[in-house]
């Protein structure tokens, strides 16, 4: 009796977000693997079932000798991008443990961070293609006003090449992409280390631990499961990766800046090949899930109880 | 079927009707003015004498042929099949497959762009005074493929409109296949609104503009074109007689390479571009492409003629545009700008071209310093070259026109033709200063600026010799070599025997791939 009564209560509170989800999460999922499995230009209903002909086009492009098609050029930026999201996590746990051992105007440094976050990617992009303007921009013109000329650069270009043979605009993108992600991690971080018991700290420092030893042996280890979850933020936020990059470089298709979500983007919305397109999102997805339960298994340690 | 027996009968009945009371008056009526609006008993009589002209025609889809084509009006099925493609079909008669204004709203669904809505409107206006009791409901926004995807597949299809679909004359194409459009080739027989009798839709448009639009597609009239525009390279009009150079329209390619070197000894970049956008400079590429190799080598490539891309005088031509800026000749920092950076730099005096399309004016008319001048030309011919040395990229001006394969495609039919009436040409003109595609487009306006009527001498220089590359319309992988690679090819980064191996490449996978539709080009003559 009991528990029927519990359930009364439950479901009114779990069914419209249940609804919504099934609505605008599930369904689409499924209907995306379905559509996978045919030659569809989204125009008609006119449907070709194909097989595995989408998937096995999406290999023999991956696998191209000469990677005609970009594919694994695309997913180097990605990988590109995920390195910039690790320095993220380490300048964010850094800013954390600053901000947590409370040094004047804390709170100001704690707002000046997060601030981003309450900003739109389109927002990010734009607010940043003007700044980074090789005519008008912030950061050319304070250059050329102390004198640094020569170090004016186009900051957007995808032609100027930068170490490891990637182009200037996508080192922008990732220090964007660190400017927008910083905040979050940082909060996350934060509330983690605050909910460290300060008698454990302090019991390290009785013991004398130096700041850096309590920071590695007693702060990384009671908020490792918050790490953890940031890498895997990590992990599917450089794989889908589109937005900065499509608004920063105007919607073009471009091989020196697309990561592989615009390649998506590109053969469902500019080609329509819709089924094509749906297999690339639902090898994102299983490359997405992997690499989570990779990250999540790899970096699984004892958790600390306290 | 029990609507059709009710037109049958409403039909029979006026014609007894409007053949008492013609029997009334004199034997000849003349024909009224297309630009007075006929009241709606002039119509109503017009339908009987159409039908007693083609008692006994058959009727069906026009043009015949179409087998895998799916009408889902009725009216698109009842055409004159036997109608015969440049016989005029009159006013009257046309208003006599028109029928009656429907009763729920004609729907004319356009993409909001530069040229904004008001002559949407203003069309729409036309069209219900021609024909009282008609309603146009007239909406759009900037991204209305996004909002018409879901209904398009649903079969439920706007009556008239432009750019229903993204992704260009490609995605277009898809729409044909995907029955989205309905043929519009009666409509070209039918006589112009307003041009004087005897005038057809097919005769008011200028040349090439109807198979520009097709997107090469010659089985049917899939689409109609808006706007005239000529792509070419605009100069700064005071810089050049300040310093005393030649007007570049006059010269060879030769000759304006030379006087590119002889802008940047004076200390001004000869160059600004789109840089983030450097498909732009195809308006420069294609042109010298087809000047230096000719038209045979446009077919080929078109064609997917093997070796096409590694024809000497295409390699020449690629060649050419790699020396721009080898020669240092673009402004510093372009290649990061967007399209209106890019092009600023040119308003702003700080280079002597850019490559555009006669848009630019408009484009940039907020940012355009006062009693700035500048002048569109065609790219310099070659010396030695194979093409029309006259000849220029002059399109319909992007995604055309189209009739929907929905609920009355006829009365969309009946817009685009008062589209292309005088008094919309005038207010395009005048009130958006740009060239609807009519023949004589500026219809007495005055205001035209120098810029603008640098782009008409274009075209008109051009005679009809009107430059076309259909491979990126009909196969977009080997358009995607380009957009991959446009801005690497520019700078240099991927030489010209690089990108002309990666076309051949893809020319020969779209070649050996049976699910791509192959097109055929045919028209490979000057």
């Amino acid at each position: 009796m009991l528990r029927r009564e519990k359930w009364k209560l439950i479901i009114p509170f779990v069914l419209p977000s249940l609804l919504l989800f099934s609505v605008f999460v599930m369904y689409p999922s499924i209907r995306g693997l379905y559509i996978s499995f045919f030659h569809w230009k989204g125009l008609s209903k006119n449907m070709k079932f194909v097989g595995f002909y989408n998937f096995v086009k999406l290999w023999k492009e991956l696998t191209d000798p000469e990677d005609f098609y970009h594919l694994r050029l695309y997913l180097s930026h990605n990988l590109f991008l995920f390195v910039f999201s690790l320095l993220t996590i380490a300048l964010a746990l850094t800013v954390a443990y600053v901000i947590s051992n409370k040094p004047k105007g804390a709170n100001l440094f704690r707002v000046t961070y997060f601030f981003p976050n309450v900003l739109s990617t389109a927002a990010i992009a734009v607010l940043w293609s003007m700044v980074l303007n090789p005519s008008f921009g912030l950061v050319n013109n304070i250059l050329r006003s102390i004198g640094l000329e020569e170090f004016a650069i186009p900051w957007l270009s995808l032609q100027k090449d930068w170490p490891l043979g990637f182009k200037v605009g996508l080192y922008s993108v990732g220090f964007i992409s660190m400017w927008g992600g910083l905040g979050w991690y940082m909060i996350l971080f934060l509330a983690s280390i605050q909910n460290i018991p300060q008698e454990l700290i302090e019991a390290a420092m009785i013991d004398g631990a130096t700041k850096a030893r309590v920071f590695f042996s007693v702060t990384i280890p009671l908020i490792w499961e918050t790490i953890r979850t940031v890498l895997i933020f990590a992990v599917i936020g450089a794989l889908n990766q589109f937005a900065l990059v499509y608004i920063l470089f105007e919607q073009q298709p471009n091989k020196h800046s697309d990561m592989i979500m615009n390649y998506y983007y590109w053969q469902a919305f500019t080609q329509r090949n819709w089924g094509y397109a749906a297999a690339i999102v639902v090898v994102i997805f299983v490359v997405t899930l992997l690499g989570s339960i990779f990250t999540f298994r790899f970096m699984e340690r004892e958790t600390v109880q306290y | 079927m029990a609507k059709m027996k009710r037109r049958d009968f409403l039909r029979v009945t006026t014609a007894v009707a409007a053949g008492v009371i013609l029997s009334s008056c004199k034997p000849k009526t003349p024909t009224p003015e297309p630009t007075k609006a006929p009241a709606q008993p002039t119509k109503a009589a017009a339908q009987p004498t159409k039908e007693a002209a083609k008692p006994a025609g058959k009727r069906g889809v026009y043009p015949p042929g179409l087998d895998w084509f799916k009408p889902r009006a009725e009216s698109l099925k009842n055409l004159p099949v036997d109608h015969k493609p440049g016989e005029l079909i009159t006013q009257e008669e046309w208003y006599a497959l028109l029928g009656d204004p429907p009763k729920e709203e004609i729907e004319a669904a356009f993409w909001l762009e530069g040229y904004g809505h008001g002559w949407v409107k203003f069309v729409a206006s036309l069209l219900e005074k021609e024909h009282p009791g008609a309603k146009v409901k007239v909406w759009g926004d900037p991204r209305i493929w996004e909002t018409l995807q879901p209904r398009l597949v649903d079969g439920d299809i706007p009556d008239v409109g432009r750019l229903w679909i993204k992704g260009g004359e490609q995605a277009m194409i898809q729409g044909v296949k995907d029955n989205v459009y309905a043929p519009v080739d009666i409509l070209l027989d039918v006589e112009a609104y307003g041009w004087g009798e005897g005038k057809r839709v097919r005769d008011i448009i200028p040349a090439g503009g109807l198979e520009g639009a097709s997107m090469g597609l010659t089985d049917a009239q899939w689409a109609m074109p808006l706007t005239q525009n000529a792509n070419g390279i605009y100069y700064n009009v005071a810089m050049f007689e300040e310093h005393g150079w030649p007007d570049p329209g006059t010269l060879t390619w030769e000759e304006f390479m030379d006087l590119c070197a002889e802008i940047k000894k004076a200390g001004i970049a000869p160059w600004t571009y789109q840089g983030k956008y450097p498909g732009y400079f195809n308006i420069v590429l294609r042109p010298l492409i087809y000047k230096s190799a000719g038209a045979k080598a446009v077919c080929d490539i078109d064609n997917l003629v093997e070796g096409a891309w590694k024809n000497p005088d295409v390699l020449w031509a690629m060649e050419q545009i790699q020396l721009i800026f080898k020669n240092g000749w673009i402004f510093p920092g372009a290649e990061a700008m967007s399209h209106t950076e890019g092009q600023q730099v040119f308003m702003d005096g700080k280079a002597a071209f850019v490559p555009c399309g006669m848009w630019m004016e408009r484009e940039m008319e907020e940012t355009t310093p006062e009693g700035f001048r500048m002048k569109l030309i065609g790219i310099p011919a070659p010396k030695n070259g194979k093409g029309n040395p006259k000849a220029a990229e002059v399109s319909e001006g992007g995604p055309a026109l189209t009739v929907g394969n929905g609920k009355h495609p006829l009365w969309g039919m009946e817009y685009l033709r008062l589209v292309y009436s005088p008094d919309n040409a005038k207010y395009w003109a005048e009130k958006i200063g740009a060239l609807l595609a009519v023949k004589d487009p500026l219809q007495g306006a005055t205001n035209v600026s120098e810029a603008l009527q640098s782009g008409i001498d274009l075209i008109k220089s051009a005679e009809g010799h009107y430059i076309k590359f259909w491979y990126g319309a009909w196969y977009p992988t080997i358009g995607k070599v380009w957009g991959d690679n446009m801005g690497d090819f520019l700078w240099g980064r991927v030489s010209v025997e690089e990108m002309a191996d990666m076309l051949e490449r893809a020319a020969r996978e779209v070649r050996e791939d049976p699910t791509i539709e192959k097109h055929k080009r045919t028209d490979c003559s000057d």
